[in-house]
């Protein structure tokens, strides 16, 4: 056969004829009842137990889609921008906390998630849930997310080292104690020559450990209704003059872990962090991670500045939203329930994390209060539980992933200020830079408002 | 047929191409009618194909540029002017967002100022670096010239994602191995140096990065540019008594100046276009000494959803390219000019 363009052209051709018309007659996958976007593999892992018992029970078919975090806030972000009711939209969504943000943006007439209070109140969860938690994925009081976890904080840390040191680290409840206990740790082993030996871990550059301390004293930078409170209150800059002093300067006590859970089992394993905020989540790293510590860590809960702060904090999270495209809201609200609250639930959730769920009435659970050896056998999972109950509300918004790039410029000024003068002027400084950031803020909220 | 001739019209002058490109049965079966005859159907359809051909061939580019680049720019224009939060939550402002990007917004001037930096020291660096490369792998007694050329190239094969979490690691506290050879090389600064929370070691950390990637992506092109140099240049030049640095001065770079000036060109579009590496470099978390142009726009319209916002940033990034772009060639016009004169 002489085809004139040419042998290749012309395979070529076969090739996109015969693909084309195989793609135009493939049969489509048919639509599950209900369609669940994901981004945690382990959540994905989780559910996929509890799927069947849920499709048996309500005669549904229900399609989990295991996807990127960052590929699901920017689909589902093009998709509510075009159309709220499109079918495409998938009916349950898992946002998480860093990335939520932006679906509060719009006012909440407009919010692509359906309101979830009164089904909330009507199946009586909302006595048993904690409230704080759900105020997280809440706008202007009106829940658009269910809470997956509360992510309580305690300080992980190395009891060996720390009593080698003759430190009791656990007797420092209020934070200018546990930097003392810290400072004196460090003392200790410089003068054993243990260089890169540090008290604790905290960021440099980010301002994580910084809200968390924050967080604890009830302070969130903006609240709900995106009124911006960091000048409002002078425990913010006190907050932050504390903290720069805690990570630079003469008096620094901490260190940073490197990008990835190998370098920070590593670290933690060979001494060189010897204490950690460690929310639930990243006990289950440590243990992974940081086998080589086992019965050499114990927990405590969070210091505080004042006896009205909380003894624990918040870091990371998830909710689990249900779209207004939705053709069936009640079930989709039925597979919350049977995800997020059941013991079912629970009990697979257990199987992969230690990550405690926001449902009071599951922590009576006998798993959460043995000895846990890895611990020292200390009952982390009571003492959790115990804090749980106070964990502070977290506010997230549109405006969040820019408030925390002022935030961690705060800080990294603050460590600066620390290393070049100590705390000379520190104080003042921090005053300013949030009154700065505060106004800065408050005209980007202005120009970004686009509520009526 | 006509012959083509000099004096003849237009189509008397085209025809020899087209009965040429239709094919030899074409072109005989014209002939064997002579050009008084009338045109049958196929001839027509023959005619018809060959003054729509052109446009057929280059209608699959025209329409997946229409779609995909021309709309969605047209799109981002008409964005840019818009506050948007949802479908039904559009409000013009006109050119507000431009205002208030280039009259408030100290984070878009901390972006300019960290993406221009990063542009002029990764050029000033990966420009000469790349060339010296170049001239050493083009030397003919050099051995395993080849296995060279591809070991310098294919850190580029493997992409900036997979360069930036490979950078993550070298770099690391304590355990990284470019600070334990630092620790090891300088005991008094020691293992502990974190690149990514000073604000003086963080765009440099990424310039290494980006080095490590394309200074063999560059090197390849000024290897094509050197062997297209006219050997006869050296061999007059040698006769004329110019050393080894006289003839690359007079002779190897004006010889390369169209390559060299598109690498710059393309290496400073590349550059403000930066995201990848330092975002996966930085694990998403930046102050003000840290965040690019891109990284921004991403921020605000991924992040915060202020896809409008987003749109005059993405816009406000194309002017400062155009601008650059603009300078650079005239001013390698200009340096061209005066060397011709």
């Amino acid at each position: 056969m002489n085809f004139h363009l040419g042998k290749p052209i012309l395979v070529l051709l076969v090739i996109a004829v015969v693909a084309g018309v195989a793609a135009a007659f493939r049969p489509a996958p048919r639509k599950a009842d209900l369609t669940v976007w994901l981004f945690a593999e382990s959540h994905h892992r989780t559910y996929l137990k509890l799927i069947p018992e849920f499709e048996r029970k309500h005669n549904v078919t229900v399609n989990l889609s295991l996807l990127n975090g960052r590929a699901v806030v920017t689909r589902l972000g093009q998709m509510f921008m075009k159309d709220l009711h499109d079918p495409e939209i998938p009916d349950l969504v898992e946002l998480e906390i860093g990335l939520a943000g932006r679906f509060f943006r719009p006012p909440v007439r407009e919010i692509g998630l359906l309101p979830l209070d009164d089904r909330l109140k009507a199946s009586g969860w909302d006595e048993k849930i904690v409230k704080s938690r759900v105020a997280t994925w809440s706008k202007e009081g009106i829940a658009f997310g269910m809470p997956h976890d509360l992510h309580p904080c305690v300080i992980t840390y190395r009891h060996d080292l720390f009593t080698e040191a003759g430190v009791d680290l656990s007797k420092a409840t209020t934070w200018p104690a546990f930097h003392e206990a810290c400072l004196k740790f460090e003392a200790y082993w410089r003068s054993r020559g243990q260089r890169y030996r540090h008290a604790m871990e905290m960021q440099e550059s980010s301002a994580d450990n910084f809200q968390q301390m924050l967080l604890q004293r009830g302070l969130n930078p903006i609240d709900t209704y995106g009124n911006v409170l960091l000048d409002k209150d002078p425990r913010f800059a006190q907050t932050l003059a504390f903290y720069g002093q805690m990570v630079g300067g003469p008096r620094k006590v901490t260190a940073q872990t490197s990008t990835g859970m190998v370098a920070f089992g590593k670290d933690v394993v060979e001494g060189n962090l010897c204490a950690m905020m460690t929310p639930d989540w990243r006990l289950t790293y440590v243990k992974l991670y940081a086998a080589g510590a086992a019965g050499k860590l114990r927990v405590m809960p969070l210091p505080v500045f004042d006896p009205s702060d909380a003894p624990t904090s918040t870091w990371g999270g998830t909710m689990i939203g249900i779209t207004k495209a939705s053709k069936r809201p009640d079930v989709a609200w039925a597979l919350v329930e049977h995800l997020y609250f059941s013991e079912q639930g629970l009990r697979a959730r257990r199987e992969s994390s230690e990550v405690l769920p926001p449902i009071k009435t599951l922590w009576a659970d006998p798993y959460y209060h043995t000895a846990d050896p890895f611990f020292d056998n200390q009952k982390v999972g009571t003492m959790l539980t115990d804090l749980a109950g106070q964990v502070p509300t977290r506010y997230v918004t549109a405006a969040t992933p820019i408030v925390n790039t002022f935030l961690n410029e705060a800080v990294a000024k603050a460590v600066r200020h620390a290393d070049e003068h100590g705390s000379v002027g520190l104080d003042a400084a921090c005053e300013q830079w949030m009154a700065e950031v505060a106004g800065e803020l408050r005209v980007r909220m202005k120009q970004w408002k686009v509520d009526p | 047929m006509s012959a083509p001739g000099p004096a003849g019209p237009p189509a008397t002058i085209n025809a020899p191409t087209a009965a040429a490109a239709a094919g030899p049965r074409a072109g005989a079966g014209a002939a064997a009618r002579g050009p008084a005859a009338v045109e049958s159907r196929g001839e027509r359809a023959w005619r018809l194909q060959h003054k729509l051909a052109p446009y057929l061939f280059i209608s699959p580019f025209f329409i997946l540029f229409c779609c995909f680049m021309l709309y969605p720019l047209c799109r981002s224009i008409m964005l840019s002017m818009y506050k948007a939060a949802g479908p039904r939550e559009m409000s013009f402002v006109g050119l507000d967002n431009y205002k208030f990007l280039l009259s408030h917004d100290q984070i878009f001037v901390a972006a300019v100022v960290n993406t221009t930096y990063f542009a002029v020291v990764f050029l000033a660096v990966q420009i000469p670096l790349a060339l010296l490369l170049a001239i050493v792998l083009n030397g003919p007694r050099l051995r395993f010239r080849n296995f060279y050329r591809f070991a310098f190239f294919s850190p580029h094969l493997v992409g900036s994602v997979f360069v930036a979490v490979i950078f993550g690691m070298l770099l690391a506290q304590r355990h990284g191995l470019i600070n334990k050879g630092i620790g090891l090389l300088f005991p008094f600064i020691g293992t502990e140096t974190n690149w990514f929370a000073k604000p003086e070691l963080a765009m440099p950390a990424v310039v290494f990065a980006a080095l490590w990637i394309s200074l063999g992506y560059a090197m390849v092109y000024f290897l094509a540019a050197l062997q297209s140099v006219d050997r006869e240049l050296y061999e007059a030049a040698e006769v004329d008594g110019a050393g080894r640095f006289q003839q690359f001065w007079h002779v190897t770079l004006p010889g390369i100046r169209p390559v060299l000036a598109f690498m710059v060109l393309v290496g400073t579009i590349g550059a403000y276009q930066l995201f990848e590496l330092p975002y996966v470099l930085f694990y998403g978390v930046f102050s003000n000494y840290a965040i690019t142009i891109v990284i921004y726009l991403y921020q605000m319209g991924f992040e915060g959803g202020d896809i409008g916002y987003a749109s005059a940033i993405g816009w406000m990034l194309v002017v400062i390219i155009f601008l650059v772009s603009l300078v650079q060639l005239r001013l390698t016009r200009a340096r061209g000019g005066e060397e011709a004169a």
